[in-house]
């Protein structure tokens, strides 16, 4: 028979025993997360924004988009034919995603910023802050130049979970100094001779090249001073400032080239028309080439019937079909490994084109334009005879006519259709080309994108609250929103 | 507990026996109706006299009668009392069933503590393990459906081994876990799924299906959080108490074997209504009317009977680009030799124009074979029970199925006086062969197969030629176009799983009071899942063919489309989950009044699991689906650890039987919060007072038994906390395509976790009051049992939403709080009780509202999965869960407004408004209906479940809509006025559709309606008949010569009658697991209708 003793003793025993189990000590070693790293160098997240500054900014849904509402393409099936038609782009739902992952591309480059500003752990990867800072203007003008004012001096920082809205004159200001501050700081990693550790094999773009980087910083800086063509009457000498440190020729091009013929890691626009088949060849871009009997035509659309002839669509009137009736982009569905472009040398030229022609005293527009053309059509596999021949018959004649009309018409041709945003952006500047949409007059032209959903439901203090098809953004002439 | 009345009744009861002249000898033998065993020790008494005896231990009595005795009167602890009229009989044998009623249960409550129910302070149902196993159903989750008041199954689909989800009294998380806790022989168990469920893939097996419901002897469900509150932070969703077979039922001294089988065919139990008169095709605007399109997904097209006149594929130009109409084609030579046919591009072949019903053809015949073995004893020295069981189903889609083995043993050994030991092992090995569902489901292409293509008699590949089982024939394009023939023939999503369970135990019994135990337990698993999209799948990067691969009539051959694509992708979890118990009881009789318990105990759980997965894209040559042959190949793992250590206590004070006291206290820890908040303390409080001891009204047989009780507990629930980690950024995505994933040129990106945590969380605490009330009326012929709940889940863990231009999504902390408020009663009736004849009518009822009070400063609306839009949601002020999509636009007055503008192909027809809710899911009640009508060996029970109430996004509709392929849909000629309002708030009268007017049917369900989530929200109210069995025991008489104890035989029907306000479609059909099922349904494969037939053999 056991006492109350005897009983206590191995009851206090046994409860020691596992109370020593739930320590502090080893209940954090239990609750280690063993599976993700606790933190990682600039060059470790690097390939990270690098690759979605091509994807998520530039080669996917914002592109697509801009591409049926500049009508390079009409929309055919599911969402882009509803877009045509201007159904649901209001809702905050639309464009949620992107808005999400611009904003993620941003903070991971604050990351790299804050890793290796003077006072953090990798302050002499002047390297890695260059390009972080040069990326951060490219995403955050992407961001603005779709959404105008958008939330950023207090976006993307620890503490703050209500970020206010900017407005897109001041975000405009950032982006320059972000390019200057860009510029210095790989011009300082050129004076200490060194890219950073392996710093090629995490560069996607320029594997390590500080003059490259240098260089794309220059041409983004004259991207976006043209951009403000109306509201900085200095727009055109700026740019052609910038330009003469930016690309000296198509081997400096600003491009994502990474991609592999599977289907984890092919070019997005390859899956998109693969997949999905929303898009095909708009009429609107269609005769323009095919009045100037553009050479471009044969390697970029599909020919259908028998016999085989294009037949492009009527964008906003295109009927609801899943391939197989209209002519398709040949650059796409060729295209699996095609780089992402998010400045090429050929839209360098076409801006210096415009500057020169805008600047006071004007300059050799015509050869810069032909310049121009000579580039895409190597880019896109032609000859440089084929663009004199084109440049000489047709091009010419209409730049006689009316010189800034017709860069521009052969700039938005050129940006088919891989950097339709350019032509979208640059649409809403100078209203070329026409567009034919007839939902434009019954509903509206997308002046802008919607904002994101996270953006409504958990910013709501600072939310603004538009009307994509009335409120243009700042540099096409509109009001900015913020207070 | 059988056990223990049985020897209660032998000590207690004295028989008597008076021998008096001119009696009558009578015999006989009692058996239970139950399980058709002889009961010893029934009192078997001579109606008004004191005159009576017992049975023997093989059931059996003699009684010698007066000759004036009319009537026997039968009774026995447990079991119902019965009356036989002697009718000059000398052998009367008799079988007692079950009492519902009976006072004296003894019910399992937490952490195996064994109480009598009429203690109890607080609600605990128990379902026995025949009225689980009576209709054969294989799926413990969802036989428990409609037979417990609070309890809640909410289906998914009916795909062989389908998860459901089971809420007890609603839902007390917003975005946390809401699923009871299963306990099995005492202790706890896996019971989740391994995955999540959203919109895509196929559904994981809920661990719930590892046990075989024949092993099971009762199951109790501890429904609140008084009951539960021992299990500390597991307990906030009530308790599933499962206790398997033991042996100790088993009569005393040679083994008893049981042996049951059933088999039941499975047929798929609703179909979508469908149009029959449209052909595949759109409204061209070029020709002026719907043109014929063979490769085109809409049944806009043209009539089906004039196909020979009108199928023609028109450019969009409007010019013609193929003829496949007899009556219009020539051959060479100028004639039409095909008059009143048309050419099938896919068949390659000319057809007389026909319309066919695709999913009538797709699903088959499934069926489900169920074979159990059991074999118990029991004895001096204890007693054992050892289960082996098989089912095999095969599902109403080829290739589908689930394949079960399982075994079981437990036992008990008496070592000593003082000294018990026992254990209790499970193991079991699971297969399922799966169809996916949600975006990646293949009845897209059943469901929405233009009536006019045939789709079970065109085959779905090219027919001959190497590797031509590669090239698929569809009736659609894209990466969605996938032939679902083909698809069920050529991909497999499988999952295996094996398992083992169990534990072992110690009890001593050092002096009378005091009793100690230690039990340990361990549950490991591991999954094996594989899913393989064969080389020339849709989706895997496989170009579906355009209709220039088909034949046509001027070059009837099938063009050449190399295969390429395809894709495997292995992936599994491992788990084991150690489980150790200690308990302490103290037992002592302070007064002859007063009685007390006292229980200390010590709870260590340790929770290993480790998960990985492999995927390889591209096959490189045909048909030889493994790794080795992908042309890229991904992997990743993830591994983790948890542990929680709980101590407890619990008093529990009897007074005169009447007045019940019993209180707990338990302090958790907990690894998975943050250093510092690892520690809570969960106390509870019950008291049951039976009013019916109090002098005035005891002994009274009108109300022979009543319980008031009233209970308080607080439970907690515990989050994950992490700090921030970088891990590879795969998912650089559109919504529209496949993403991209590193290694990418050989380099991987590392990016934040996205998911921001409090240092300061502290886990959520749920805080409940319950009242009950428990009646007995009209000798126990009426009960009835009450229980009113509400739950205050207060400092909820979720996943507060950001904002994007915080550059993260989400910041995980405590704020909000849910209240929770729950009615549901138990009625028992015997309406009618004569002779032989009986009928037992219980009711449940279950009715509860679940309101999401407050979420996080600022935050109105966090989603629990589902779509961009439309999606479900917890939102503040609304109940949970809700139904968001894109509404209806409408006027300040609510009215739906329409489009005014005549140039919009929209004109007259309803405008899209802001994204916002759109419905919701809680249903007003739910009620089961259980008849059981004895008639000597006879049993016939049904169970009828009605459910009232309660929205669903029905995607599956929409999509037949969007088709133009259901039946709705079949009207496109009569003029229509919107049922809608003007901005100017008349009504509106612009009509649409009519002859001049063709494509205005077309634009309103593929443009208009497709995508305004509030016009597919539909009510899920439903009757449905649950099952009903036919039970006969075969008479002594024929199986007594073959050695059989006791042999039935019995005839079942699941779900063959429904009654459903959800067109089309079943209403317990659904898209999600966890939180957000039964909100929203995509493509899932629908429930089975069952009927069967079952043997029950004992030796």
């Amino acid at each position: 028979m056991i006492t109350m003793k005897t009983l206590k003793i191995f009851l206090i025993a046994v409860f020691t025993v596992f109370l020593w189990g739930c320590n502090e000590d080893i209940m954090d070693e239990i609750n280690t997360n063993v599976n993700d790293a606790t933190s990682a160098d600039a060059f470790a997240i690097l390939p990270d924004v690098l690759l979605k500054s091509a994807y998520t900014a530039t080669g996917t849904d914002l592109a697509w988009y801009a591409s049926a509402f500049i009508e390079h393409s009409a929309g055919q099936w599911a969402q882009h034919h509803d877009a045509d038609r201007r159904l649901g782009l209001h809702a905050t739902s639309h464009f949620n995603n992107h808005w999400n992952g611009m904003y993620d591309i941003l903070n991971m480059l604050k990351i790299i910023e804050r890793r290796c500003a003077s006072g953090g752990p990798e302050e002499n990867n002047k390297h890695a802050l260059g390009i972080s800072q040069v990326l951060q203007a490219y995403n955050l003008a992407v961001l603005t130049d779709f959404w105008g004012d958008v939330p950023w001096s207090e976006a993307v920082t620890p503490g703050i979970i209500k970020p206010k809205f900017d407005r897109q004159s001041v975000i405009y200001n950032d982006i320059f100094a972000l390019l200057e501050s860009g510029i210095a700081n790989l011009q300082a990693a050129v004076a200490q001779g060194t890219n950073g550790p392996n710093a090629g094999s995490f560069d996607y773009i320029y594997a390590g090249n500080n003059q490259k980087w240098i260089k794309a910083a220059y041409s983004l800086m004259a991207r976006y001073h043209m951009r403000l063509s109306q509201r900085d009457t200095q727009a055109a000498s700026k740019a052609l400032a910038a330009i003469a440190n930016g690309f000296e020729s198509a081997a400096d091009d600003f491009l994502f080239a990474k991609y592999e013929a599977s289907q984890s890691g092919q070019n997005p626009w390859f899956s998109f028309l693969f997949q999905r088949s929303h898009l095909c060849v708009s009429t609107t871009l269609f005769n323009l080439m095919d009045s100037r009997n553009d050479p471009r035509m044969v390697i970029w659309f599909s020919q259908l019937g028998d016999p085989a002839d294009y037949n492009p669509a009527p964008p906003g009137e295109a009927d609801r079909v899943q391939g197989g009736v209209y002519s398709e982009s040949l650059i796409t569905l060729n295209g699996q490994t095609l780089p992402t472009p998010m400045m090429t040398f050929h839209e360098l030229k076409f801006i210096q084109a415009e500057a020169h022609f805008r600047n006071s005293p004007q300059g050799d527009y015509a050869s810069a334009l032909q310049d121009a053309i000579r580039a895409s059509f190597v880019f896109h596999g032609l000859t440089i005879e084929d663009a004199n021949a084109y440049y000489t018959a047709e091009v010419a004649p209409l730049l006689a006519a009316n010189a800034l009309n017709e860069i521009l018409i052969q700039k938005y041709i050129a940006m088919y259709e891989h950097e339709a945003m350019e032509a979208y952006h640059d649409y809403r500047r100078t209203g070329v080309p026409t567009l034919y949409n007839p939902y434009n007059v019954t509903v509206g032209f997308p002046h802008r994108y919607q904002y994101g959903l996270s953006e409504e439901t958990s910013n709501p203090e600072n939310f603004i609250v538009l009307d994509i098809y009335a409120d243009k953004v700042w540099w096409a002439g509109g009001n900015e929103l913020a207070p | 507990m059988k056990r223990l009345c049985v020897f209660l009744a032998l000590v207690a009861f004295v028989g008597v026996n008076f021998l008096q002249a001119q009696t009558v000898q009578i015999t006989g033998a009692v058996t239970s109706a139950e399980d058709g065993m002889p009961i010893p020790g029934v009192s078997v008494m001579v109606k008004g006299t004191t005159i009576g005896t017992s049975t023997d231990a093989d059931g059996k009595y003699s009684l010698a009668v007066p000759q004036t005795a009319t009537t026997l009167v039968f009774s026995f602890v447990g079991l119902r009392t019965l009356e036989a009229v002697i009718a000059g009989r000398t052998v009367i044998d008799v079988v007692l069933t079950f009492d519902a009623l009976a006072l004296e249960e003894i019910v399992v409550t937490a952490l195996g503590i064994r109480r009598e129910k009429k203690a109890l302070g607080y609600s605990v149902q128990e379902v026995g393990g025949d009225e689980i196993s009576r209709s054969s159903n294989p799926n413990l989750m969802t036989a428990l459906s409609g037979k417990v008041a609070g309890l809640e199954v909410r289906q998914s689909s009916g795909m062989p081994g389908a998860p459901s989800t089971i809420f007890i009294r609603g839902a007390r998380s917003f975005s946390g876990n809401n699923q009871p806790l299963y306990v099995v022989d005492g202790m706890p168990i896996a019971s989740g799924t391994d995955y999540d469920q959203n919109v895509t893939s196929s559904y994981h097996g809920s661990r719930v299906i590892d046990i075989d419901p024949n092993d099971i002897e009762s199951v109790n469900v501890l429904k609140g959080q008084a009951a539960a509150a021992l299990y500390g932070l597991r307990a906030s969703n009530g308790v599933i108490i499962i206790t398997t077979k033991s042996g100790s039922q088993a009569k005393v001294g040679k083994p008893m074997v049981t042996i049951s089988s059933s088999y039941s065919m499975d047929q798929v139990a609703t179909l979508p209504e469908i149009q029959m008169t449209y052909a595949q095709g759109v409204y061209n605007s070029n020709v002026g009317e719907p043109v014929f399109n063979p490769v085109n997904s809409f049944a806009f097209g043209p009539r089906i009977d004039q196909l020979a006149d009108k199928a023609i594929l028109y450019n969009s130009n409007g010019t013609i680009n193929t003829v496949y109409a007899g009556n219009v084609w020539t051959d060479g030579s100028g004639n039409t030799p095909y008059q009143g046919m048309f050419f099938h591009p896919q068949k390659g072949a000319w057809v007389v124009p026909k319309a066919y019903n695709a999913a009538e053809g797709f699903f088959e015949t499934g069926g489900t074979f169920n074979n159990h073995i059991n074999v118990a004893q029991s004895g001096a020295l204890g007693n054992y029970s050892l289960g082996l069981g098989s089912t095999h189903q095969t599902g109403i889609v080829t290739n589908t199925g689930l394949t079960r083995y399982t075994g079981k043993m437990s036992g008990t050994m008496n070592l000593s006086d003082m000294f018990k030991v026992g254990f209790s092992g499970n193991i079991s090995a699971v297969d399922m062969d799966k169809l996916p569902s949600g975006n990646d489901s293949w009845l897209f292409t059943v469901y929405g197969s233009p009536p006019s293509y045939d789709l079970m008699g065109t085959p779905y590949h090219v027919p001959s030629g190497p590797n031509n089982i590669y090239r698929q024939i569809s009736h659609r394009v894209g990466a969605v176009g996938e032939n679902p023939i083909w698809a069920v023939n050529n991909n497999k999503f499988h999952e295996a799983t094996q398992r083992f369970f169990g534990n072992a135990y110690v009890e001593a019994k050092p002096a009378e009071w005091v009793n100690l135990r230690y039990q340990i337990g361990l549950d490991t698993y591991s999954t094996d899942q594989e899913v393989l999209y064969q080389m020339g799948s849709a989706g895997t990067g496989q170009a579906m063919p355009t209709v220039t691969a088909y034949p046509n009539p001027d070059n009837p051959v099938y063009g050449y489309v190399v295969p390429t694509g395809g894709r495997i992708n292995n992936f599994g979890v491992i788990r084991r989950n150690v489980n150790s118990l200690f308990n302490a009881t103290f037992t002592h009789q302070f007064t002859d009044d007063l009685k007390g318990i006292l229980i200390l105990g010590n709870e260590f759980v340790h929770n290993n699991m480790r998960s990985w997965t492999m995927t390889g894209s591209g096959f490189s040559m045909p048909g030889y689906n493994n790794m080795a042959n992908t042309t890229t190949q991904t992997a990743g793992e993830s591994k983790g650890q948890s542990r929680t250590v709980g101590f407890y206590g619990n008093l529990a004070l009897e007074y005169m039987s009447m007045i019940f006291l019993n209180a707990t206290g338990r302090q958790d820890y907990a690894s998975s919060m943050p250093r510092g908040n690892r520690s809570f303390f969960y106390p509870s409080v019950s008291l049951g007072f039976v009013f019916t001891e109090l002098g005035a009204l005891k002994g009274n047989s009108m109300i022979p038994f009543g319980k008031a009780r009233v209970s308080y507990a607080e439970v907690g629930q515990a989050g994950s906390y992490y700090d921030v980690s970088y891990g590879p950024g795969a998912g650089s995505w559109s919504g529209y395509i496949t993403t991209v994933t590193y290694p990418l040129g050989g380099v991987t990106g590392y990016r934040p976790s996205r998911t921001l945590y409090d240092p300061n969380l502290m886990p959520q605490n749920t805080k409940t009051l319950e009242f009950g009330l428990e009646l007995r009326l009209l000798d126990n012929r009426i009960g009835i049992d009450y229980s009113f709940s509400e739950q205050n889940a207060k400092d909820q863990i979720f996943a507060v939403p950001l904002a994007g231009s915080t550059g993260y999504t989400s910041l995980m902390m405590n704020a909000g709080w849910m209240n929770t408020v729950s009615h549901e009663i138990m009625l028992y009736l015997t309406p009618l009780k004569m002779g032989d004849f009986e009928w037992n009518f219980n009711t449940n009822f279950t009715t509860y509202t679940s309101i999401v009070e407050e979420l996080a400063e600022g935050v109105e609306t966090i989603s629990l999965g589902g779509y961009v839009t439309p999606n479900i949601r917890a939102s503040a002020g609304e109940t949970y869960p809700a139904i968001y999509g894109n509404t209806f636009l409408r006027d300040d007055n609510g009215n739906v407004l329409v489009n005014e503008n005549p140039s919009s192909a929209g004109y007259g027809m309803p405008l899209m408004g802001d994204f916002g809710k759109i419905g919701d899911v809680t249903p007003d009640f739910y009620m089961g209906f259980t008849n059981i009508f004895t008639y000597k060996f006879i049993t016939l029970s049904a169970q009828l479940d009605w459910k009232k109430g309660g929205q669903m996004y029905s995607g599956s509709n929409r999509l037949m809509d969007l088709y133009g392929v259901s039946k709705r849909t079949e009207d496109r000629t009569t003029p229509f006025v919107w049922d809608g309002y003007k901005a100017d708030g008349t009504p509106n009268d612009i009509e649409r559709g009519g002859p001049s007017d063709i494509v205005a049917y077309e634009y309103l369900y593929s443009s208009v309606l497709s995508p305004l989530d509030e016009s597919h929200i539909y009510e899920t109210s439903f009757v449905k008949l649950r099952d009903v069995s036919l039970s006969i025991a075969i008479p002594n008489s024929i199986i007594k010569p073959v050695g059989l104890q006791n042999a039935n035989i019995s005839f079942h029907a699941r779900n063959f009658l429904l009654w459903t306000t959800l067109p089309n479609f079943d209403p317990e059909t659904a898209q999600g697991m966890g939180n957000m099922v039964g909100g929203m349904d995509y493509m899932s494969l629908p429930q089975t209708k069952s009927f069967g037939v079952g043997l029950n053999l004992t030796f």
